[in-house]
């Protein structure tokens, strides 16, 4: 089963997307800020990260550099704010793997995680 | 040729006669009597009377009357008590006109001293009392005219000295003419303003040009008041300045407004980044939870779904479809608030056309299908790829294609897209054609401004915010084009977007960042700002220029790290959120750089990190929007006597540029003099750290300056590096040693080895008894 880390802040949005993400059969493991993100995706060593950009303590660039620096190998979705010029270089820069702009366009955001991890057929 | 004296016979009457007559005055002869006996012609000729006329006391007919009883009385008495006569008066010329006239009458005597006649003359001194007149009505204009304006005037000699007799400058200054005289009037001068006063009057008196300034005097309540002078030279037939004029004027009510309006710009400068901050903060607070709400309703949909409630799912989709409305609404409000507060920024990346009009053209087919429109693309030949911002492009076309498809029903809708051949294919044309209600001149005139849709009634009708034309026209500029519109009332429009097919300026700008890192100098006295935003590298750079620091920027982390490096700067600003490499990062840097490892820098952010900035090694921590007392506080450590610059003293205009170029490529502050007065003058404003002076000058040359400058100890510390073309003689030599650190020889000096010594002033002053043990100069040592 593939595991997802989702390192989000606000529980309106973690909650429903969780649920959503669970109800498609992935395991979903969670963290509110970017330092509890960056320990888990090392510690726990997820299949695939969703990471908001905008976390307390640390933000999300910040988490994925550390993750991607402390030898984590999983991809990493960038989750943005909106869909601003720049935001996907933004990310990738800062070592994620895809990007995603909010409001969660959850078919597509399907769409990019089976990308990421394709050999795992979720749902 | 006259022969000798003896042979000639004594002149008699008839000689003397024939002389008074080519005298150019009136003369007579009267016997002790006072009985006129004789005039010449140029009498007879002036009033018109002849001997018959005039003799005795005749004469007395053509003395203008009001002076007649005076110079009678006068003439008379003179004749009685045989004392010299003289008087003025008007005689009548022949004509009936008056002239005036200087008469006198000499008693001349025989050997036993008796008086036998009386010699007179009358010399006409019209044309000097007229003079006299003259130089006392323009006296007197002068006079009211200096009661009659507003400001004082007064007068300085040539030497700048005040003297005696400004009432007006008394008056005003309560000072009393012992106060005033001399340099004293500098003592009414606010003490702040008096440096810069005397340089200013005295470069205006060695260049002899006009004085122009503007400061505090003390008014005789001891109020300062601000006043404009302005003061020229009067100069002689010669070119000599004889005195100086000048006024002064009170502004100080200007200087209020001044102050007031210069307040008011900056409250509303602040008062509108705010808004801009908080209008980007309150949109992404409003993302947030209209995301939950369209991602709850579109769970609760699958949920439903599962559970076989279909009869919920067509509510649960108008919840989701009025979310995301309002979330569209809300995006338009931040873009244009954000073009507005100059903070948009623009993004390149390469794509092919024709592959963005595919995306495009799928997306808007259902948005074409709910007024039965018929939608279509033309394209027109090659359109290859572009470099520019995809999304803003995608999101105007977007907009122009949601417009017509509002505005249209059962109609039909083209896009027209070809590259622009005739501008060498460098832009990208994209026009929106609808057949739908179009818009008359008046509305089309409107059309591009906020919150402004064609008719007020359109809102009704058609719903929307009226900001997506304002927002497309905003991108389009941004990218570099434009957006035009043809409109037919009652038969469509046609929305023109070009767009230059690569963003202009933005290699330029990476490209010009990276040169300025090159070029960069050491300058460990400057404040670096790195910040994404424009507006905030705008406004908190004049902040701190205000605030008497110097200011230097970068635009992106990357940028910002290399000037970092070249500037090695006091102080680094740092904004945290930036694209491509964040602040956290360029702070992980600079503390891994040996060189910057101490550089103090200053993290600035929306969100509140201090205990992460602390931790990574920052100094301190604001949080935006910035409060200017707390960026004040947090800067105060980093203030410190600036060192001086550098003062190029050359009386070649050429020299002065080539050497002021080269101290701006080392980003070493200079200025310039063209002679020694004015280097006197300019050393008065502010003390240099390093002198380049030039021997050869007129007015006052480098010898001389050299001895007024080492005459005064205030200067004791400014080092002097002589450039000169001149040969020095032994004896030159012995005067300059021990006054100058060295000289080099204009010919044979790069400027590259002039800068490297330059740099060394700049930045350790010499300290005292150091140029004593300096050797003394030798032009064969030091020649380069």
């Amino acid at each position: 089963m593939t595991t997802i880390l989702l390192v989000e802040d606000h529980e309106e949005i973690w909650d429903f997307l969780s649920r959503r993400l669970k109800r498609r059969g992935f395991d979903v493991l969670l963290a509110h800020d970017g330092q509890q993100g960056m320990d888990r995706a090392l510690g726990e060593r997820p299949d695939i990260v969703l990471l908001d950009m905008n976390l307390p303590v640390l933000d999300g660039w910040t988490a994925a550099r550390s993750i991607k620096d402390g030898g984590g190998t999983m991809p990493i979705i960038a989750l943005t704010a909106h869909a601003m010029s720049g935001d996907r270089e933004k990310a990738l820069a800062a070592g994620c793997d895809d990007y995603h702009p909010k409001p969660v366009d959850f078919s597509r955001l399907l769409e990019q995680i089976d990308a990421l991890v394709p050999q795992v057929s979720a749902g | 040729m006259p022969g000798p004296i003896d042979k000639v016979a004594a002149p008699d009457f008839a000689d003397f006669a024939a002389l008074a007559d080519n005298l150019p005055q009136l003369c007579w002869l009267a016997r002790p009597d006072a009985y006129v006996f004789w005039y010449n012609r140029r009498w007879t000729d002036y009033t018109g009377y002849g001997l018959s006329d005039m003799q005795g006391s005749g004469w007395e007919a053509v003395v203008d009357p009001a002076h007649l009883d005076r110079v009678v009385t006068g003439f008379r008495r003179s004749f009685e008590l045989g004392e010299d006569w003289e008087d003025t008066y008007p005689l009548r010329r022949r004509d009936g006109a008056w002239r005036w006239f200087l008469s006198r009458a000499n008693p001349s005597r025989d050997a036993e001293g008796r008086i036998v006649r009386w010699i007179g003359t009358n010399t006409d001194i019209t044309e000097t009392v007229a003079r006299d007149q003259r130089l006392r009505d323009e006296e007197r204009r002068y006079r009211s005219l200096v009661d009659a304006v507003a400001q004082i005037v007064w007068s300085a000699q040539a030497t700048g000295a005040m003297p005696a007799g400004n009432a007006a400058w008394c008056a005003f200054t309560g000072q009393d003419e012992a106060q005033s005289v001399g340099e004293g009037w500098l003592s009414a001068i606010h003490p702040d303003d008096r440096e810069v006063t005397m340089a200013t009057w005295q470069q205006a008196l060695a260049r002899r040009s006009l004085y122009e300034i503007e400061h505090r005097v003390r008014r005789h309540d001891g109020e300062w008041r601000y006043m404009q002078a302005r003061a020229a030279p009067v100069l002689d037939d010669a070119g000599g300045v004889t005195e100086w004029i000048g006024i002064h004027g009170d502004i100080t009510e200007r200087k209020l407004i001044e102050h007031e309006l210069e307040a008011a710009k900056e409250a509303a400068e602040q008062a509108n980044l705010a808004k801009s901050q908080f209008i980007a903060n309150m949109s992404h607070e409003l993302r947030t939870p209209l995301s939950a709400v369209i991602g709850y309703s579109e769970m609760l949909e699958e949920e439903v779904e599962d559970a076989g409630q279909t009869h919920l799912l067509k509510d649960l989709r108008k919840i989701n479809d009025a979310a995301r409305h309002l979330l569209s609404l809300i995006s338009d409000v931040l873009d244009l608030s954000k073009i507005e507060a100059n903070r948009m920024t623009v993004f390149a990346e390469e794509f092919a056309v024709d592959t963005l009009l595919q995306q495009v053209e799928a997306t808007v087919q259902s948005l074409m299908a709910k007024k039965e429109n018929r939608f279509r693309v033309e394209l027109q030949g090659e359109l290859g790829s572009m470099n520019t911002d995809q999304v803003k492009l995608r999101q105007c076309l977007f907009n122009l294609l949601g417009n017509a498809a509002k505005f249209t029903e059962q109609g039909e809708i083209v896009l027209h897209v070809r590259r622009d051949a005739e501008q060498g294919g460098e832009w990208l044309e994209f026009a929106v054609q609808d057949s739908g209600i179009g818009m008359n001149e008046e509305q089309v005139q409107r059309l591009f401004e906020r919150f402004v849709q064609a008719d007020p009634s359109t809102t009704r009708r058609f719903g929307g915010t009226g900001l997506g034309l304002a927002i497309t026209r905003g991108f389009a500029v941004l990218m570099g084009g434009s957006i035009d519109v043809r409109s037919v009332e009652g038969s469509g429009s046609t929305f023109i977007l070009r767009i230059p097919a690569f963003l202009p300026d933005a290699d330029e700008q990476t490209g010009a960042a990276a040169d300025e890192a090159v070029v960069a100098a050491h300058d460990p006295d400057t404040v670096l700002i790195i910040d994404d935003d424009p507006a905030t590298r705008d406004l908190v750079g004049r902040f701190l220029e205000r605030e008497g620091f110097r200011v230097r920027s970068a635009a992106d982390g990357q940028s910002g790290l290399a000037l970092a490096r070249a500037l090695q700067p006091r102080v680094v600003l740092l904004d945290v959120m930036m694209p491509r490499m964040d602040g956290w990062s360029v702070l992980s840097a600079i503390r891994a750089d040996e060189a910057l490892a101490a550089t103090p820098v200053v993290m600035i952010s929306f969100v509140h990190e201090e205990g992460l900035a602390v931790s990574l090694g920052a100094t301190d921590y604001l949080v935006k929007p910035i409060e200017w007392k707390e960026l004040a506080a947090a800067m105060a450590p980093f203030r410190g006597a600036a060192p001086g610059d550098v003062l190029v003293v050359d009386d070649d205009e050429g020299n002065r540029r080539r050497l002021a170029g080269m101290l701006a490529r080392e980003g070493l502050p200079a200025r310039t003099a063209e002679n020694g007065a004015e280097a006197l003058a300019a050393l008065e404003l502010q003390t240099p750290s390093v002198i380049l002076l030039d021997l050869m000058m007129p007015q006052m040359d480098g010898f001389e300056f050299l001895r007024r400058l080492r005459a005064d100890e205030r200067w004791d510390a400014v080092g002097v590096i002589v450039l000169t073309a001149k040969d020095i003689t032994p004896s030159e030599q012995a005067t300059l040693r021990g006054k100058v650190d060295r000289v080099m020889s204009k010919g044979s000096t790069g400027l590259d080895e002039l800068a490297q010594q330059l740099r060394g002033y700049v930045r350790r002053q010499p300290a005292e008894g150091d140029r004593q043990a300096t050797e003394a100069p030798d032009r064969h040592t030091t020649q380069v």
